[in-house]
């Protein structure tokens, strides 16, 4: 077996090794490599003493409001979303709105009447007036001839 | 009510069908069960895994106030995510992705805070909320105490991403590919930043014992 020591990246090896994380057959080849090599005996010794070490930090036991806080968060999570979604919304509601009122306001009942309207209504009067007049003239005219033949009957 | 019944159940047709076509480890079905919108499958969840991913985060940054409160901007990104969610990693590699990412860039934004700094430093060192050992001696105790702030001290100098990697390595027992997953970075990457790093505690715990 080369020395994991010695060659590039099996030192990795060795602290797999410590770590418990190799096959069985590695460890075995390992171990019989240890005996013979101070270097890696070394290496190994040291690494475990690290390992060991670390072991002392224990985790620390969550509090007790940790789920209650979350659940609170969460909760305004989901508001703050929702507020999200309608904060566009808002102002464009308002302006559809307004549109809306001045719409009605400005509707029927107080509109005032249009100029293509008011042409129209100038429109038919005078229309109205022509055709009185025009009657007027054919009056005349059916009473002119009645009127020569009434002398001519006369002569 | 027709109208709200059919994406429920299509919902849920869609969560089955994936249970079926993949073996799925019971965290990746409460949330696949949390995004077809039951809310206890997120409870369950949380607390099947926030003690994971506190310890996780206190060994980063050396407070359990402000691990609790990563925790909790941790969870409320998976939550947020569930809608999005699938699963086609393992869901603890994929929850220590994001915790892994909140934890540094806290770490990153922290450095330029001196203050939040030199109350975290004194925090590293105490060994806060360690509960004594009642089986020890006062003499025991206070040798116990003594390495305990050591060992916090040795993990805080290390580099954060090579700090990530230790903890994921020796507290998780997460394996090399779990752990490159949850860096975004490549095993060899991973086994280099472990090499360097374990150099280092060995350099800084040489006279412990």
């Amino acid at each position: 077996m080369e020395c994991p020591a010695r060659v590039g990246e099996n030192p990795q090896v060795l602290i797999d090794y410590c770590a418990g994380a190799v096959p069985a057959d590695v460890a075995a080849e390992l171990e019989r490599h240890l005996e013979q090599c101070p270097l890696c005996r070394e290496f190994c010794r040291a690494q475990a003493r690290v390992w060991s070490e670390l072991d002392i930090w224990e985790p620390a036991a969550v509090s007790a409001s940790f789920d209650a806080c979350l659940r609170e968060r969460l909760a305004q999570d989901g508001g703050r979303r929702w507020k999200w979604i309608w904060k566009p919304a808002i102002p464009l509601a308002a302006v559809a709105a307004a549109i809306l009122v001045v719409a009605l306001w400005r509707g029927p009942a107080g509109a005032p009447a249009s100029p293509i309207t008011k042409k129209s209504e100038s429109v038919d009067v005078e229309q109205v007036e022509k055709a009185l007049e025009d009657i007027d003239m054919l009056k005349q005219l059916y009473l002119a001839p009645r009127a020569e033949t009434d002398s001519g009957e006369k002569l | 009510m027709a109208k709200g019944l059919w994406p429920q159940l299509f919902g849920s047709f869609g969560v089955r069908k994936h249970m079926q076509a993949i073996a799925l480890e019971p965290d990746a079905e409460l949330m696949l069960r949390a995004k077809a919108g039951d809310p206890a499958s997120f409870e369950t969840l949380v607390e099947r895994q926030r003690g994971p991913v506190i310890n996780f985060l206190y060994r980063m940054v050396g407070s359990q106030a402000v691990a609790e409160e990563l925790a909790q901007e941790v969870f409320l990104r998976v939550y947020r995510a569930r809608v999005s969610y699938q699963p086609s990693a393992k869901f603890a590699t994929w929850l220590f992705r994001i915790a892994a990412h909140v934890a540094l860039n806290y770490l990153r934004d922290r450095k330029n805070d001196n203050r939040v700094m030199s109350l975290e430093c004194a925090g590293w060192a105490s060994g806060e909320l360690q509960v004594a050992d009642q089986r020890l001696t006062a003499e025991q105790e206070m040798i116990r105490r003594a390495r305990l702030a050591r060992v916090r001290q040795a993990i805080a100098a290390l580099p954060a991403k090579q700090r990530a990697a230790v903890v994921m390595h020796k507290y998780h027992g997460m394996e090399y590919s779990q752990i490159a997953a949850a860096l975004d970075c490549s095993e060899s990457a991973v086994k280099s930043l472990l090499f360097r790093a374990y150099e280092r505690l060995r350099t800084l715990l040489a006279d412990c014992v």
